[in-house]
This record gives C-alpha cells, sequence and structure tokens, in this order.
C-alpha cells in the first residue's frame, strides 16, 4: 500500500492520464482499424484470421492499459481481466482440440468440395472481369467469346476430372461440354460399337459362312412344322425382336421368357437371360431343337432336313473349306453365329463416342446425365450397356417373381433372381421389358429399374430425361444385312 | 448516522477510508467484468466450432455483412471510449462542465453505434438474412403469396445470357455464371445477393459478386447468422445498458455529485462502457472481416 499513486494516508489521489496519452491512444486505435479492414483486402491464406486477432489484441492491449487505467492499477485487477481471458482461451482450447487433429481425414470428401467451389468462384471472378471489361468495351466480342470458351475448361475439369486436363470444345458445336462428356463416356461405355463383332478364334469369318448363316438364320424348315424360322421371333426389321411378351414357337406354345435382341448380341459375355450358353454358337443350336421354339427332335434331324437340300450341301463345303464332313449341327450353329455377328446397330451415341461430337444435341447430353445421375450406369455400362448379371430386386425385392433367374442354369441359390443385364441399344424399340415381357412401356420399366435396383423414386421430368439419351442408342441395321435372301434350294 | 472515518459523505461506514473504498470498488468492477468476459466466452466458443467445421459458411456468409458501416460503429465505439475516458478525467479534476459533456458526447456515441446496428439489422430483416428457419433470403422482397420463383424465373429470362455461357452451365447443376448485360444473377434454387453486399463490403466489386455468387454448395449459410445475431445482440443489449448507466451518471454529474472529486461511479461506469468497446473489437473482425 506504499506505491507513488496510492500513499496510504487513506485518502484517494487519482493518477490523472495525460491527454496526450489518451489522444496517442485513439489516433493508434483508428488506426489498427483502418489497417484490420485493408488487411481483409489481402489473401494471405490462412493467415488473414491470425492477423486480425493479432491486431484485435493489440486493439484490446491499448483499451485496457490505457482507457481502463490497468496500466496504473493495482497488479490484481489486470489479473482477474487475464484470468478471464486464460479461461476464454482455455475454453476454446478444448473445444478445437479434436479438430486440428482430424481435419484432414475427416474432411477429404469435404475438402474437394471446397476446392470445387473455391475453383468456381475464380472462374465466375474472371468471367465478371471479363463482362466488366466487354461492357466498357475494352475488349471485342469475339474476345469476350473467346474468353468465356477459354474459362469453361476450368469448370469441366471441376466437374469432368477424368475427361482430361486439356479438353477443348468441339469447333461449331453448341455445347461446349460436349468434348468433356465424350471422354467421361469413354469411360462407362469403353467403346463404340465395332463394324463387325470379331470372331472368336474356333469360328472365322467368311463371306460363304456368313451368307450361309443368313440363309439358316431365315430357314423356316429348321422347324417342325415348317414355320418358325430364327428371323420369326428375331425379326431383323424390328430391332431383331417381335415386341411380344413371350415368343409363339411350334404350334402357337410360348416359353417363358421375353425374345431377346439378337442385334449387337454377340458382344455379350454369355447367352440367354439366364447366361447358360457361353457363346453366339452353343445358343444357335438350342432354340432348335427346344420344343417350345422351333421344336425339332434331335440335332440328327436337322442335318438330315439340311442334306435334303442341295443348295445347302454346296454352301456348307464353301462356307467350311477342308472339312471332310461340312454340313454338321456344330457347323450350322457356327455359320449362323457369324451371320449375327455382322448385326451390329450403330447409332449416333456411337458417332460420339467415336469423336463426332455434334452427333448428341443438348438435351441428349443432358438425358446421359440424368441417366447417370439416376444410376443407371452402374449396371448398364460397357459397349452395349448392359451384359453381366443382376439380381432383379437388387435393393427393393421384386414382387410376383417367379422365374429363379440364372439359379436355373447354374444350380446354385445365390444365381436367384439374377439375370443378365440387358443391352439398352434400341431399347426404345425393343419392348415389352424384363425377362418375361412384363413391362410394356419404358417409363414403366424406367421407374421400376429406379425403384428396386437402386432403391430411388424417380420422377417423370427424369424419365423423360433419360428417354431422350436412350433415343440416341437407336441404331440401324444395315439394309442389305436385314433383307430377306432368296430361298435355299 | 454520523460516520466514524472523516467527513467525506461518499465513504461507505464499511470501509476505512476513501483509498480502500476506491480499491474495493474497482476490484468488484473487475470482477464483474471477468463474469462478462466468461459470458461471451460461450458465444465465442459457438463461434470456432460453427466455424471450423463450416468454414465455407463463414467465408460466404460474411459477405452479407455490411463492412462500412461495422468500421464506422468500430470506430464510434472507440471514439465514446476516449470520451468515456476523458470523462473520468474530467471528474478527477473536478470540472463538471467537461465531465457532462464527455458523458453527453458518449452517449451520443452509443446512440450512434445502436442508430447504425438498427440500419443492418434491417436489411437483415429485409433480405431474410436471418437465423434457422427464417433464412430465406430467395424470398425476399416477395408478397405474401409464393411468388418467389416466378420472379426469379422473370429476372433469369431477362437476364438472357449469351448462348455460350448457357451452354457451359446448362448441366452444371445450380451453378451458375454472371452473363453479360445481367446485373443478377440467378438459378432457380438460390438467393439473389443483397445489394447491400454487392457494392460496399470489398474494394472489388468483381471480387464481392464472385463471393455472392459463387456459393451455390453453401449450405446451412443460417447457421453464421444465429451466430450473427447471438453475438451481435448480446452485444447490443450491453450498449443499452452502457447507455442507462451513462443518462445515470449525467444525471448524477448534473446534480454535483462528482464535484468534489469522488468519481468511483464514474471510473465504474466508464470500464463497463470500455469493456462493451473491448468485446466490439473482436466482434468486428471475425464477424465482419473473414
Amino acid at each position: 500500500m506504499s506505491d507513488d499513486h496510492h500513499p496510504a494516508d487513506g485518502n484517494h489521489h487519482p493518477h490523472v492520464v495525460p491527454l496526450k496519452l489518451l489522444f496517442g491512444v485513439i489516433g493508434a486505435l483508428f488506426f489498427l482499424t483502418f489497417l484490420t479492414v485493408a488487411a481483409s483486402w489481402v489473401d494471405m491464406g490462412g493467415a488473414n484470421v491470425p492477423v486480425a486477432l493479432l491486431i484485435a489484441t493489440v486493439k484490446a492491449v491499448l483499451v485496457g492499459a490505457f482507457f481502463m487505467h490497468l496500466r496504473w492499477d493495482k497488479p490484481f485487477n489486470s489479473v482477474i481481466l487475464a484470468l478471464s481471458i486464460g479461461l476464454l482461451i482455455l475454453f476454446l482450447g478444448i473445444v478445437t482440440m479434436d479438430m486440428h487433429e482430424n481435419l484432414p481425414e475427416m474432411n477429404e470428401a469435404y475438402s474437394e468440395e471446397w476446392m470445387e467451389t473455391r475453383r468456381k468462384a475464380i472462374v465466375e471472378e474472371r468471367l465478371e472481369e471479363a463482362r466488366t471489361a466487354f461492357e466498357n468495351k475494352e475488349i471485342t466480342k469475339a474476345e469476350y467469346d473467346e474468353r468465356v470458351k477459354e474459362l469453361s475448361k476450368p469448370v469441366l475439369e471441376v466437374l469432368y476430372p477424368h475427361a482430361g486436363a486439356h479438353s477443348t470444345p468441339a469447333d461449331g458445336h453448341a455445347d461446349i461440354r460436349a468434348d468433356a462428356l465424350q471422354k467421361a463416356m469413354l469411360m462407362v461405355f469403353r467403346a463404340p460399337l465395332p463394324a463387325v463383332i470379331p470372331s472368336p478364334p474356333g469360328n472365322p469369318a467368311s463371306p460363304a459362312k456368313v451368307a450361309l448363316g443368313k440363309s439358316l438364320f431365315f430357314e423356316t424348315r429348321l422347324s417342325k412344322g415348317g414355320k418358325i424360322s430364327c428371323h420369326s421371333c428375331h425379326g431383323l426389321t424390328t430391332f431383331g425382336v417381335d415386341n411380344q411378351p413371350t415368343s409363339p414357337g411350334h404350334g402357337g406354345a410360348r416359353g417363358d421368357r421375353n425374345s431377346p435382341t439378337v442385334l449387337n448380341a454377340g458382344l455379350f459375355g454369355t447367352q440367354f437371360w439366364d447366361g447358360r450358353a457361353p457363346s453366339l454358337e452353343e445358343q444357335a443350336k438350342a432354340p432348335i431343337l427346344n420344343p417350345v421354339e422351333m421344336a425339332m427332335s434331335d440335332e440328327a434331324a436337322v442335318v438330315a432336313v439340311l442334306k435334303g437340300i442341295p443348295g445347302y450341301v454346296e454352301s456348307f463345303k464353301g462356307a467350311f473349306p477342308g472339312e471332310a464332313d461340312p454340313l454338321t449341327y456344330d457347323n450350322l450353329a457356327k455359320a449362323i453365329a457369324a451371320f449375327e455377328r455382322t448385326l451390329v446397330t450403330p447409332s449416333p451415341f456411337d458417332a460420339f463416342l467415336g469423336g463426332k461430337l455434334e452427333a448428341l444435341d443438348t438435351a441428349q447430353l443432358d438425358g446421359f446425365l440424368a441417366f447417370q445421375d439416376a444410376g443407371c450406369v452402374t449396371c448398364h455400362k460397357g459397349t452395349l450397356l448392359g451384359d453381366g448379371f443382376e439380381k432383379l430386386g437388387k435393393v427393393i425385392d421384386f414382387p410376383g417373381l417367379k422365374d429363379k433367374g440364372r439359379e436355373a442354369a447354374t444350380g446354385n441359390a445365390g444365381d436367384r433372381y439374377q439375370f443378365k443385364v440387358p443391352s439398352l441399344r434400341n431399347v426404345t424399340k425393343t419392348g415389352p421389358y424384363l425377362h418375361d415381357g412384363s413391362v410394356k412401356s419404358l417409363d414403366e420399366v424406367i421407374t421400376l429399374m429406379s425403384k428396386h435396383q437402386v432403391g430411388k423414386e424417380i420422377d417423370a421430368a427424369e424419365i423423360a430425361k433419360i428417354k431422350v439419351f436412350l433415343e440416341s442408342l437407336t441404331g440401324s441395321l444395315d439394309p442389305a444385312t436385314a433383307a430377306a435372301p432368296a430361298p435355299v434350294k | 448516522m454520523g460516520h466514524d472515518h472523516g467527513g467525506d459523505p461518499n465513504l461507505a461506514h464499511h470501509f476505512d477510508n476513501m483509498q480502500q473504498q476506491f480499491e474495493a470498488g474497482k476490484l468488484g468492477m473487475w470482477l464483474f467484468l471477468a463474469t462478462e468476459v466468461l459470458l461471451f466466452a460461450g458465444l465465442f466458443c459457438a463461434y470456432t466450432v460453427y466455424r471450423f467445421n463450416h468454414p465455407e459458411v463463414f467465408e460466404h456468409a460474411s459477405g452479407f455483412l455490411n463492412t462500412p458501416l461495422g468500421a464506422t460503429n468500430t470506430a464510434v465505439l472507440l471514439a465514446s471510449s476516449l470520451t468515456a475516458a476523458l470523462a473520468v478525467r474530467s471528474a478527477q479534476l473536478r470540472d463538471r462542465a467537461k465531465l457532462q459533456l464527455f458523458l453527453v458526447l458518449t452517449i451520443f456515441g452509443a446512440f450512434g453505434f445502436l442508430g447504425i446496428k438498427f440500419v443492418e439489422y434491417k436489411a437483415k430483416f429485409e433480405h431474410h438474412t436471418l437465423w434457422g428457419m427464417s433464412f430465406d433470403p430467395a424470398n425476399a422482397g416477395m408478397d405474401a403469396h409464393d411468388k418467389g420463383k416466378e420472379k426469379l424465373a422473370k429476372i433469369a429470362k431477362a437476364a438472357e445470357p449469351s448462348a455460350n455461357v448457357v451452354a457451359v452451365l446448362g448441366g452444371l447443376g445450380d451453378y451458375q455464371a454472371p452473363a453479360p448485360g445481367s446485373d443478377l444473377v440467378v438459378s432457380a434454387n438460390v438467393e439473389v445477393p443483397p445489394t447491400e453486399t454487392l457494392a460496399s463490403s470489398r474494394p472489388s466489386a468483381a471480387k464481392a459478386t464472385a463471393v455472392a455468387t459463387h456459393e451455390r454448395k453453401v449450405r446451412n449459410v443460417q447457421v453464421f447468422f444465429g451466430i450473427y445475431f447471438c453475438m451481435t445482440g448480446l452485444h447490443g443489449i450491453h450498449v443499452v445498458i452502457g447507455m442507462i448507466v451513462l443518462i445515470w451518471l449525467l444525471l448524477r454529474a448534473r446534480r454535483g455529485d462528482f464535484d468534489n472529486g469522488y468519481y468511483l461511479p464514474v471510473d465504474l461506469g466508464a470500464l463497463y462502457w470500455h469493456l462493451v468497446d473491448l468485446i466490439w473489437i473482436f466482434l468486428f473482425p471475425l464477424l465482419y472481416l473473414i
């Protein structure tokens, strides 16, 4: 109690702060206020907040020491203030303890998003600059357009990072997403349709073999009643199907599955809805002998019929040169398979994938994005937009499912209700849909797929967009290939 | 009841002398101010947690605050802190006229601060940039009917972005870029940024526009406004209380209570006022200058 300002006489002798000091302090405070605002104009990365807090702390010390008189008070008052601030810092330390540690891992995905947001902000800022320059007539319209075009690239890179760093919009394409989307689609769909599906090692194609296969494909004499050919159910002018839920076979009998299209089918890894045939060759042998299809009694009967037709004896010789007995059931299947490998339907989608960007318009590109967003690409991928097996009712059980699917082919209970993922090529033309042809309309089947396979309710607007994309998958068969051959005599 | 400790009528009977009373008063005030710091500490913690978790929300949303008004208010509070200190000084020097003058100036400062704060709050209410469910800037300025989307569609149509830009942005979700001839950038589910922000809060209008328009993906912006209103609201209440204290001091000064060199109440009132200033010194950069 014996410092200069508080003598022990019991009277209080105030310490009067000099005016100069008070005005000096306020001057410093105003300057620091300006400084902190100015500092916020400069992007110092992570340093902005510490700098602002440092300036605020200096200001607080000035106010505390001089305005609040702590400089001349008994130190205990400062201790109390320091204690409260120390507690505040302690609280902050406790609440932020785990954050420092976990931030990088915890927010990895978040950081990506943040980066994206930042980059978009930068692009927008530059767009704004370009716009201002254009409005102030500093740059021409052409220069402005050029800048906008340039700026669109980083945006696309953000959205489609896998599409490559140096995508350039196609000249003259109205939609400058096209190039990036084409690259993105290649990732999902791999390649456009080939002109002809490659032949397997055991069955090289030749014109003679393909011609023979075509004749056999249209040959009604391969059926018991002499009325049904492959072409009866797999019409080449009707996108390889008959547009019936199930197809009428011998005597009008119907099987329990929908005829899948024969077009582009050679690209599938397996054949039939349940994948029980590993190749087109194996597949072709089955319907001829199936009692509810062409219903021939056995292979020998089929071979006997063909041997009775001189034209075929000749054709088989030409198609399988050097074989002692070319007219066999196996060779019949090989010839049909060789012909089927020519049944490809290139579409605008393929032209686009191949680099002809104007083949798809903006609505179709939007459709692809909708298709992707709806989750369709999870299964409908690859050149065929299909193949492989999936359980029907993958997410939500499919009601009333009687057909056990692939389990019938493998005997494996794990394959129950698994069906081949059908190709979406020409899908708008190949209804009705599903393995049993039970779904008439495309809208309906998209809704069902979304619900049962993806687990999402899809709205009409999205369906409409997806259908626009699906239309682009409709291709055309070479008319000469589709035309019926002259009957073999 | 007579005092045992000499003639000063301001000496409470439980103190030995004026010096002891003065120091006890100051100590009590500082203890109270410490609790004030701790009261705000809770809010600073909330601020820190939310900011750590949602840095993008804070960066985006602070663009909606009016920095020039915030900076002006900082200056007003600092100046009123000076006048409060000058008031204490005048009381120490037994200058009643100057004491009254500086108290009046300090009160003016308080009114000025609240006035500017009112302007800011009013804009927030008009733009629906508020807390929680009240955050609905897209609906700002709309009438009772839900015409928000209609109006936005109209603005978007009027903006007529160039074909290029539309093409880039057609498939980019709700991300939009400004186009020549359009002052407003609009997409269906996005607020129109309050013009209050656009021109004023950043040195470069372009940057401001970028800040105001880039966000689209920034969600939960209302969290920032919840914290903003809590912190500035509690601070505002302190300003009002401080003002009442200052008016009380002014009335006592007019009555001549402090003419004989007894200035403890003025000193303690000023301390309270300085604390209000002190807290604002931190609130301003943390809320406005992110």
